[in-house]
């Protein structure tokens, strides 16, 4: 089974991720976001995204 | 500072607002490892500048799609806790980002290209295994 795959995608974090519940796999979108903006405020930084588009 | 997205969900979800989650929530629902900042869902009637927490509450994704237009290129996902999300699937995900195509969007494609890629690998064989 490969790592990556041929764009260079690691696989692994992939398969690590489907093997979570779909509760895990928000919270872990929750801690990145969390962990992100801790660091942007404890940097004087505003988050950029606050005033991208969506899609 | 939290962003407290799974509180904003549910507190949008007790709010009546019927909604699609679209963007890296959709995606990372489905399996997608991305670490985005697209947190956006797409509400049926929403109000002028609605926003829940960090989450954008829009009318339209994409190239203008609407509530209606999505509401058949999605599922429901069931949290642990028992909260209930509407969600497009992930070629829809993929499909709203090629849309798009800022940055950030097309940063994102390869990995939800693989992990959608997995997914089917993953059913294929399954099948086969039956």
């Amino acid at each position: 089974m490969e790592i990556y795959d041929s764009a260079g995608v690691d696989m692994t974090l992939i398969r690590w991720m489907l093997s979570l519940t779909p509760a895990e796999r928000l919270a872990t979108l929750e801690d990145f976001v969390d962990f992100a903006l801790d660091t942007w405020q404890l940097n004087g930084i505003r988050p950029p995204f606050l005033t991208a588009s969506a899609g | 500072m939290g962003s407290g997205l799974r509180s904003s969900l549910q507190a949008l979800a007790d709010s009546g607002t019927e909604f699609i989650v679209v963007g890296d929530i959709a995606a990372a629902l489905q399996g997608a490892p991305l670490a985005g900042f697209d947190l956006s869902v797409v509400a049926r009637r929403p109000a002028p500048a609605t926003n829940a927490g960090m989450i954008r509450v829009l009318p339209s994704a994409g190239r203008g799609r609407t509530y209606d237009d999505l509401l058949s290129e999605s599922t429901v996902v069931e949290l642990d806790s028992g909260l209930s999300l509407r969600v497009v699937s992930l070629e829809t995900v993929i499909t709203l980002k090629e849309e798009r195509a800022s940055l950030a969007d097309l940063a994102a494609l390869p990995t939800l290209r693989a992990t959608l890629a997995e997914i089917r690998r993953l059913q294929s064989s399954s099948t086969t295994s039956e």
